[in-house]
């Protein structure tokens, strides 16, 4: 499973400098914006963009040269090819994770203000959940065909967000904030109620992301290569 | 002796094609040629033996183990007809991939064939010719100490020199009396230089499995004008090519009639004539 894991992590260079530049760009706009929480925030939402682009890139790689087929032939099992994968996103989400922690560290040590707990938690919880309901779609129909599923998916839940936004802003008093702040403001609640909603949070995702898994799994062993 | 590859009674259908192998065993130690025309089977007999397609009933083992162990493919070496590994990776990152799949794998091996076959380590898979593709591919499949070497297609689209350097390579391969080849190709004439057995498939059945000297001993090709294409028993006719002076029969090598002029039957001829013949039933 080494192998595997490092196959998608080789093929994942092509990806990882257009992602880091544009994550350096995000940190310095977070910069420009030091006395503002939502500065980070951006930060953040573009650390889950790199996360949710994960299986989209491995996947897109294996069927553009053919990998399943000869994946498959090597000494492992298909439970393992999948279960690479996902190890592989998890690593991805955990690194991101890391950055957006010195980020803030950095942007702390500055005098900015840093995300707070949401800065952390929506990466993590929103790429689990993504990649989670993507990869079995793409075990499923494959690359070209997840791109249109999974952008149908998605449209729903963003324009309802969209629409949220657009209430918040109808409704906008002299004192209401953006959204984004909104988001920022988890931040401010007492430790308790972030721990709570941390665990609460990050354990309903690890089960959906569990459960994916065991889905994909089901749906590789069906598959013909 | 051992067989390297057994499959029995295996099935598998998609739409009006089935693959039907009641029985087949490939001994170790030999090279197996499997030809055929595209579509016949060859490539599902082989994505079976390597449980890429789930099959409809009929049990596989290789190397004494059931395909459907993960296990069964540590001793087997795969090359398909094309590289499969990511365009943007070069040589030394297949061998970081496999190193960590293969328990076996031999970095001092990998060394040796990356040299012999004049290989770049850092440039990628994208710049390579599909000779070069084709000698990492084999590289990559040899490195881990393969007792089984399955290659589908592996040599169409190759030139001559490269095609000969690979063979050379197989023989070299197949000197170890553990060592088992099954190779599917169109191109006959590498099967008639290393072959040691053939099997011909067509439209999913086994036509016919056989040791290749046997097999060429076996039939005759016999060249004769209409006036005695006339006296020639039909039933004695494997296959036929007709042309305006007369035909060109395949028959066993015992039904040619006396007086007829006859030559060796190449594998070519004897698989063209076949499906020949049976297309038109």
């Amino acid at each position: 499973m080494k192998g595997l894991i490092t196959k998608d992590l080789l093929g994942l260079r092509q990806v990882a400098l257009t992602m880091g530049l544009l994550m350096v760009f995000y940190l310095f706009l977070g910069f420009m914006n030091m006395k503002d929480s939502g500065g980070m925030m951006y930060f953040s939402i573009m650390a889950l963009v790199v996360n949710v682009m994960v299986p989209l890139s491995c996947a897109g790689y294996d069927e553009q040269c053919g990998w399943d087929q000869f994946g498959a032939s090597l000494p492992v099992s298909k439970n393992q090819i999948v279960l690479s994968r996902y190890l592989v996103c998890l690593l991805v989400i955990g690194f991101s994770t890391l950055v957006i922690l010195a980020g803030n560290l950095i942007f702390a040590v500055l005098g900015g203000i840093p995300s707070g707990a949401a800065g952390y938690l929506l990466p993590i919880i929103g790429s689990l959940i993504y990649i989670a309901i993507m990869n079995p779609i793409i075990y499923k129909f494959g690359v070209q065909k997840s791109r249109i599923i999974v952008m149908a998916v998605f449209l729903v839940p963003s324009m309802l967000v969209a629409g949220i936004s657009m209430i918040f802003a109808n409704s906008a008093s002299e004192n209401s904030v953006p959204f984004i702040e909104v988001l920022g403001k988890i931040g401010s609640a007492s430790p308790g109620q972030i721990l709570g909603a941390e665990i609460g949070l990050t354990a309903g995702a690890a089960v959906i992301f569990a459960l994916s898994m065991l889905l994909s799994v089901r749906i590789y062993k069906n598959k013909e290569l | 002796m051992a067989n390297a590859i057994e499959i029995r009674n295996l099935r598998k259908t998609y739409g009006d094609f089935t693959l039907s192998i009641d029985s087949l065993e490939i001994p170790c130690g030999c090279i197996m040629g499997l030809v055929g025309s595209n579509g016949a089977g060859k490539s599902t007999m082989i994505k079976s033996i390597l449980d890429l397609i789930k099959t409809d009933s009929g049990e596989i083992t290789v190397n004494g183990m059931s395909n459907k162990l993960a296990s069964s493919r540590e001793e087997v070496g795969v090359v398909f007809d094309e590289i499969k590994f990511p365009q943007i990776f070069t040589a030394a990152n297949v061998r970081l991939t496999l190193k960590g799949v293969y328990q076996d794998w031999d970095d001092q091996l990998w060394d040796k064939y990356i040299q012999q076959f004049r290989l770049p380590l850092d440039k990628k898979i994208k710049e390579f010719s599909r000779g070069m593709k084709m000698k990492l591919s084999l590289a990559a499949a040899l490195a881990h100490h393969p007792k089984l070497l399955i290659l589908d297609e592996a040599t169409s689209g190759i030139d001559p020199v490269v095609r000969d350097e690979i063979l050379d390579i197989f023989l070299e391969f197949i000197q170890d009396e553990q060592h088992t080849i099954l190779a599917s190709s169109h191109i006959i004439s590498d099967l008639e230089k290393a072959a040691d057995y053939v099997t011909f498939i067509n439209n999913g059945q086994i036509v016919f499995c056989e040791e290749k000297d046997t097999l060429m001993e076996k039939y005759r090709i016999v060249k004769c004008g209409n006036e005695e294409l006339a006296s020639v028993n039909a039933d004695d006719i494997v296959g036929k090519r007709t042309n305006t002076f007369g035909a060109e029969l395949l028959m066993l090598s015992d039904k040619v009639p006396e007086g007829f002029v006859s030559a060796k039957a190449g594998i070519e001829d004897i698989m063209l004539m076949i499906i020949k013949n049976e297309d038109k039933k």
